[in-house]
């Protein structure tokens, strides 16, 4: 219970960095992951969901009102699922608690989508009323609305997380004893996603111009040439 | 006619407060909220009676939306506009036209800069440390990225508040369209080594199928139009989805 509001509270924090406050990126996949990580006591779990996470996401721009992915709830939804199905005792794979708590997370983030939007329209009213009143010439200051909004993203943050883990928690069961028995480790869907992710990247960054494509090519043949050394 | 200044503590009290400045950001004012937030000390610092005149209220809770970095120029600028407004060198419509002046070509260069190219730069190479020495990973990313955010966070308020409308003569030297460029021809190289590294990392050190199935996808995902990079989250969801049933099954490794 203690791990799970730990959890709540860093699902909280990341969703109040993502546009409320800050922006300092608490809210990267990585970065979030990394964090609920340590918090479950899965450190290496959390990196390798984070990172496959952030080449998924890195091609979110939050651009006016477009909507994005719940990236940071997400992040830390997988992990903590990943983590529940590795202390389960049905003996799954890393790999396959990896891929199960990504797809955890895929899911997380689009019902987190639709929470953001329904945050947003909440802000629109409350700064309505302040603005109601601001024209009467009442003397009010802003201070009450952005306090309101920021403890709105913390708490949509949260309880998404909440929500979410008490999902997972029933599913967590099931989802062991389905892949408990399995001889693979679901290295290959864990590839075509990285693949995915790294394919986000490229568009990115090296489909724009000639210069960039030949960038490319001398990262390719370095990494290359760097594997080639002995040692 | 004395004239007030707002001192170096409301200064900073802007810097700070750019910090929120979308925390009630919605889809019809937009970052209004947090404009009339960073803005109304200054407003009650520079009246006489220590509250917020009403038409200084009324200019900040209008419409507002830029990069929120780069929003810190436009409250810098502003903030210094508004003690003139108050000295009686310039009115209340200046400031307006200045913000909505500043705000667009803010946008477009920040969004590029610290959104389409740094933040994707900071994360591929926060991966690449993660995948060899994990954790640290996250403080890579992080400390790359808030380099340049804090930075030009803290320059934008300063230097708006000291130059006020000479802001613009700043901007046009601010230089993020060629750094935007450069940084990104520096992701491209960095993005090749990630596919070595990484197509290496999840097909077991060797350049065989595995390897191949991770390049293939990647670069034919990244020729793909743009609306397929949408939908990223959705086909992963997919993808991953198929892999996990067909794994149980005990047809896929």
């Amino acid at each position: 219970m203690k791990e799970i509001l730990l959890v709540c509270v860093a699902g909280g924090v990341c969703a109040l960095d993502a546009t409320a406050a800050w922006q300092v990126m608490l809210s990267q996949p990585l970065v979030s992951a990394s964090i609920a990580g340590l918090l479950t006591g899965v450190p290496v779990t959390g990196v390798a969901i984070g990172i496959l996470l952030q080449l998924l996401w890195s091609g979110s721009i939050p651009v006016g009102a477009r909507p994005m992915p719940d990236s940071p709830v997400a992040s830390v939804s997988g992990v903590w699922f990943a983590s529940a199905l590795l202390k389960g005792g049905a003996g799954v794979p890393d790999s396959l608690a990896h891929l199960a708590g990504i797809l955890a997370a895929l899911a997380v983030a689009l019902v987190g989508r639709e929470t953001i939007m329904f945050e947003r329209e909440l802000n629109r009213r409350l700064f309505e009323r302040f603005l109601r009143r601001v024209r009467a010439g009442e003397l009010v200051g802003p201070g009450r609305v952005q306090f309101l909004g920021a403890t709105l993203a913390f708490s949509r943050g949260f309880l998404l997380c909440l929500v979410a883990t008490t999902v997972l928690a029933v599913l967590a069961g099931p989802a062991g004893r389905l892949v408990s028995s399995s001889a693979g480790g679901g290295a290959h869907a864990l590839v075509l996603i990285g693949g995915l992710g790294a394919g986000v990247l490229f568009n990115t960054f090296v489909r724009k111009t000639r210069s960039r494509l030949l960038a490319f090519g001398g990262g390719v043949v370095f990494a290359v040439l760097l594997r080639s050394f002995p040692g | 006619m004395s004239e007030k200044r707002i001192g170096k503590t409301a200064v900073l009290g802007l810097l700070a407060r750019s910090f929120y400045l979308q925390s009630a950001w919605n889809y019809e004012t937009l970052q209004a909220p947090g404009f009339a937030y960073a803005l109304f000390p200054v407003g009650r610092e520079l009246s006489a009676g220590g509250d917020v005149p009403q038409q200084f209220a009324e200019r900040h809770v209008t419409l507002f939306n830029t990069n929120p970095i780069l929003a810190s120029y436009v409250i810098g600028t502003v903030a210094r506009m508004e003690e003139e407004v108050a000295a009686g060198r310039l009115t209340g419509d200046d400031v307006v036209a200045m913000k909505s002046a500043l705000s667009v070509p803010l946008a477009a260069a920040g969004d590029r800069f610290f959104w389409a190219t740094l933040r994707p730069f900071a994360g591929m190479v926060g991966v690449l440390v993660a995948g060899a020495a994990g954790s640290a990973g996250a403080l890579v990313l992080l400390a790359l990225y808030n380099i340049f955010h804090l930075y030009y966070r803290a320059r934008g308020v300063v230097r708006g508040y000291a130059l006020g409308a000479g802001i613009v003569s700043e901007i046009l030297r601010l230089n993020l369209v060629s750094l935007s460029a450069q940084l990104g021809l520096m992701g491209a190289f960095v993005l090749g080594v990630l596919f070595v590294a990484a197509g290496l990392c999840w097909s077991g050190g060797t350049f065989g199928p595995g390897f191949a199935v991770f390049a293939a996808t990647g670069v034919l995902v990244g020729v793909l139009p743009e609306g397929f990079q949408k939908r990223i989250t959705e086909i992963a969801l997919c993808v991953g989805g198929a892999g996990y049933v067909l794994t149980a099954l005990g047809i896929l490794g």
